[in-house]
């Protein structure tokens, strides 16, 4: 059972300015399923997914406790470069690199990476990823566009070929559809379900539907701590708390 | 028609009141200074600086040769000392702007844009001049540097400052590392920011005679070498603009036009172009 | 837990923060180094005598200081209302097509070297006013108590206080407006709405906004003041120097710190006193300069961008 989950997460803990925001969590994420977060605004959804990919190293003013295990390996005392390209991340808003084009935007992982040993072979790899975030087909004839030019749902489209072209274990997905109308988010959903074939994917989503309709496994946070989490079919048919119903009948 | 209360009528005579006398000295530089630019052509960009008329007669060629190389030269040099020093100042100053060094060093660069200049002109004086015992251009161009500096950082701590958190976040994400991310992702972006202080900087430099007045000192034949004195334009306005001898003052004005019109003018074109050739 | 080990990234970059520390350093050190025992010794004579003989040992700059003071107060009086008028025409009352074509007009002016200021009003402006404004001015107030004090002298001449004090104030303009724009187009937006609103007319919003903004412009102002105040080459150009007693006077000729250190810096270098007076002074005038400073960012902390764009 135990090596089919690819993150564990213990006893974690955040402190922004000395505030605690995420007050002891515990969560273990299995293998090739999608993770689906749910929780109120502020809960503390997206300070999880910072703290698995050590984002928040950079600010000399949060401190992270407890333990996260990605493969068994304690992700704090990896290489956080090394760290970051086993665990992909789509962010809130889209936030491509605005004055690169296209085929930069997904290329300069890889060629950062030393991923790739050809020309040929980084043309392929862009192919690959832009096609499995299903942007291919718009952007395949002018692939020298700035990305700034991009629309909203192609740049997080774009955010979310970038993040796979690095081939990454965990995509972390902090509400990639939040700012997106009905058809992008439909689009979104399905390259996730389609992705999950190659990644585990932990979404973070503010939408109970969204979250019955595309997870495996959900765990619903409030105010810093895991309230229930399970999968996702018994959640939303008999949760066991008061606030996971309340919020998945949308009451919350 | 429409009445137009006094006030706006007093703002729109003092504006143009302002713009007219500011219109003005430019205009007096055009037609002062190019008819003598014209007059030389290409001898005053080549020729040495003529001696005085009156002990020597007519000379043979006018030139302002050893002023402009002068010119060009302390001010390239003094680039080459302020831009790395401003440059990595300025990316402390935006990404480390939590630490002790970086609060100081911004503290510190807007001071030094108040300084007067030729403060830095005297403080170089007893600094290199008197110990080297001579004048130099290298001396001049620390002291234009120290003017430089601050320029340069503040406007590259803008432009990084302005990239917002979440695109830095998305390089960071993908695993590279931050100094990669601050000098080759966001290179493109903070560019425009970067180079309009640079041109700034040089602008203000290339105007600047009382930092040089005492520390570069003056020559009358075009000199490469940086430890030696060396003329200036700004300089030899100031120089020159007193003389009595109508050779000279028709110099000053010539001098005028190249440094306004033909290093200081482009500059800020340029600085101009490059923000908007990379807005988005 | 551990943190990303950044530092050499922060090492490299500190170096550059150093560098900028050791810049201030480098000024003021050798500044300091060259005078402090002249300030000792003969401090009190240089701030209290005006009377100015390097070749008989004598040191009293009383008359440079309330000359940089006297040029500073005055050239700051009258860039104000130009100031303020130019900042209000550039950002509420000219065509909005032309703006941006005026910013870069007001750049290339703010960028024009001191020097060649100095030498426009050497050549043009100082002959010109000397020949038709200044003797219509001295007659004009000439039965007028104080004033008329303002505009005696013996004889008129195209470099005096007044030369100089026009010509600063047309270059500090550009600078003191940029500040007090900056200032002006962060106005909130509704309350200017709000006094159309009620009536107002446009007249009535600028006036509305210029009282909200009154600090900045004060503070700009004051910033301003310090430029005009450390300002050398057109100042020694116009001024006419002359060392003699300071009089409240604007047609008189006069110096300042900055012009007497420019004039007689270069013969100073034989004497060591006259040079360790000059350095002095040179450190009396950052002192002057460092209280406006001080007082104009105290007022309002938020332009130091808007001067570095100035
Ligand atoms: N950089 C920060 N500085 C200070 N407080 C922060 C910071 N980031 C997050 N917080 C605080 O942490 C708490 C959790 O924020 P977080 O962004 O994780 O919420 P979230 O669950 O993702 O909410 P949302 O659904 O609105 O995105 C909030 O109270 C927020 O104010
Ligand atoms: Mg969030």
């Amino acid at each position: 059972m135990s090596s089919d989950i690819i993150l564990k997460i213990e006893k974690l803990k955040v402190k922004i300015s000395g505030k605690e925001i995420l007050k002891g969590i515990d969560l273990e994420v299995p293998r090739g399923s999608i993770f689906a977060i749910m929780g109120p605004s502020g809960s503390g959804k997206s300070t999880l997914l910072r703290a698995i990919n050590r984002l928040w190293d950079l600010y000399p003013d949060v401190e992270v406790e407890g333990k996260i295990l990605l493969e068994g390996r304690d992700v704090y005392q990896m290489d956080p470069h090394e760290l970051r390209k086993m665990v992909g991340m789509v962010f809130q808003r889209p936030n491509p690199f605005p004055h690169m084009s296209i085929f930069d935007n997904v290329a300069i992982g890889p060629k950062m990476h030393k991923m790739v040993k050809s020309k040929e072979e980084l043309e392929r790899l862009v192919e690959w990823s832009l096609k499995r975030a299903y942007l291919w087909d718009e952007v395949k004839d002018d692939l020298k566009r700035k990305a700034g030019r991009l629309s909203g749902g192609q740049q997080q489209r774009l955010c979310i070929a970038r993040a796979i072209a690095l081939k990454p274990k965990v995509l972390l997905m902090d509400e990639p559809t939040s700012a997106l109308d009905v058809v992008s988010t439909k689009r979104i959903e399905e390259n996730i379900v389609e992705l999950k074939k190659e990644f585990t994917v932990l979404i973070v989503t503010h939408n109970p539907q969204q979250a019955a309709r595309i997870s495996d496994y959900v765990a619903f946070i409030y105010d810093g701590k895991v309230v229930e989490v399970g999968p996702t079919s018994e959640i939303f048919t008999r949760p066991k708390h008061e606030l996971t119903e309340k919020y998945v009948l949308g009451k919350v | 028609m429409r009445k137009v209360h006094p006030g706006i009528l007093a703002i729109y005579l003092l504006s143009f009141l302002a713009l007219g006398l500011l219109l003005w000295v430019l205009g007096a530089i055009l037609v002062n200074g190019l008819p003598v630019v014209l007059h030389y052509g290409v001898q005053l960009f080549t020729a040495n600086i003529p001696p005085p008329v009156f002990f020597f007669g007519p000379p043979p060629e006018v030139g302002l040769a050893p002023a402009i190389v002068g010119t060009l030269m302390i001010v390239f040099i003094a680039l080459l000392i302020s831009f790395p020093i401003g440059f990595l100042a300025g990316v402390l100053i935006s990404e480390f702007y939590y630490t002790r060094l970086a609060k100081a060093a911004e503290h510190v660069a807007s001071l030094l844009v108040e300084v007067p200049t030729i403060a830095a002109g005297i403080a170089i004086y007893w600094l290199i001049v008197v110990p080297t015992q001579g004048f130099s251009a290298i001396a001049g161009s620390v002291a234009l540097s120290l003017i430089m500096i601050p320029y340069i950082a503040l406007y590259t701590a803008e432009a990084y400052r302005k990239v917002p958190k979440l695109i830095k976040e998305g390089g960071l994400a993908l695993g590279i590392p931050y100094s990669k991310v601050l000098f080759k992702i966001l290179r493109g972006l903070v560019a425009p920011g970067v180079i309009t202080g640079v041109l700034i900087a040089l602008a203000k430099a290339a105007g600047e005679a009382a930092p040089l007045l005492f520390t570069a000192g003056w020559s009358n034949k075009v000199s490469l070498d940086p430890f030696q004195p060396s003329a200036s334009l700004s300089v030899l306005i100031y120089k020159f603009g007193f003389s009595s001898q109508e050779l000279w003052l028709k110099l000053s004005w010539a001098a005028s036009f190249i440094l306004v019109f033909m290093i200081i003018l482009p500059l800020i074109i340029i600085s101009k172009l490059v923000v908007r050739k990379h807005e988005f | 837990m551990t943190r990303i080990k950044e530092r050499r990234l922060l090492a490299l970059l500190g170096i550059g923060g150093v560098l900028v520390l050791a810049a201030i350093f480098v000024v003021l050190f050798p500044l300091l180094a060259n005078s402090y025992t002249f300030l000792l010794k003969r401090g009190v004579e240089l701030v209290t005598s005006m009377d100015w003989s390097p070749m008989m040992n004598q040191f009293g700059g009383l008359q440079f200081i309330l000359g940089s003071l006297w040029v500073t107060f005055w050239s700051t009086l009258l860039a104000t209302p130009l100031a303020v008028s130019l900042a209000v025409f550039a950002s509420d009352l000219s065509p909005r097509r032309l703006r941006g074509l005026f910013g870069g007009l007001v750049d290339l002016i703010a960028a024009i070297p001191s020097v060649v200021y100095g030498y426009w009003g050497l050549m043009i402006f100082g002959p010109l006013l000397a020949s038709t404004v200044y003797p219509l001015l001295q007659s004009a107030f000439s039965g007028v108590p104080l004033l008329s004090t303002l505009f005696s002298t013996n004889a008129i001449t195209p470099q005096c206080f007044m030369t100089a004090v026009l010509v600063l104030a047309l270059m500090i303009t550009p600078y003191a407006s940029a500040i007090i724009r900056n200032a002006y187009e962060m106005t909130p937006k509704d309350m200017i709405e709000a006094v159309y609103a009620l009536g107002g007319s446009k007249w009535d919003a600028i006036k509305m906004t210029l009282s909200y903004i009154k600090s900045s412009i004060l503070a700009g102002v004051i910033i301003a003041a310090g430029r005009a105040l450390g300002e050398t080459m057109a100042v020694t150009m116009l001024i006419g120097n002359s060392v003699g007693p300071f009089k409240p006077c604007l047609l008189c000729r006069g110096a300042t710190i900055t012009s007497i250190v420019v004039n007689e810096f270069q013969e100073a270098m034989m004497n060591p006193s006259h040079s360790e007076a000059l350095t002095a002074l040179i450190v009396i005038l950052i002192a002057m300069g460092s209280v406006l400073l001080y007082l104009g960012r105290k007022i309002s902390k938020n332009f130091v961008e808007a001067e570095i764009h100035a």
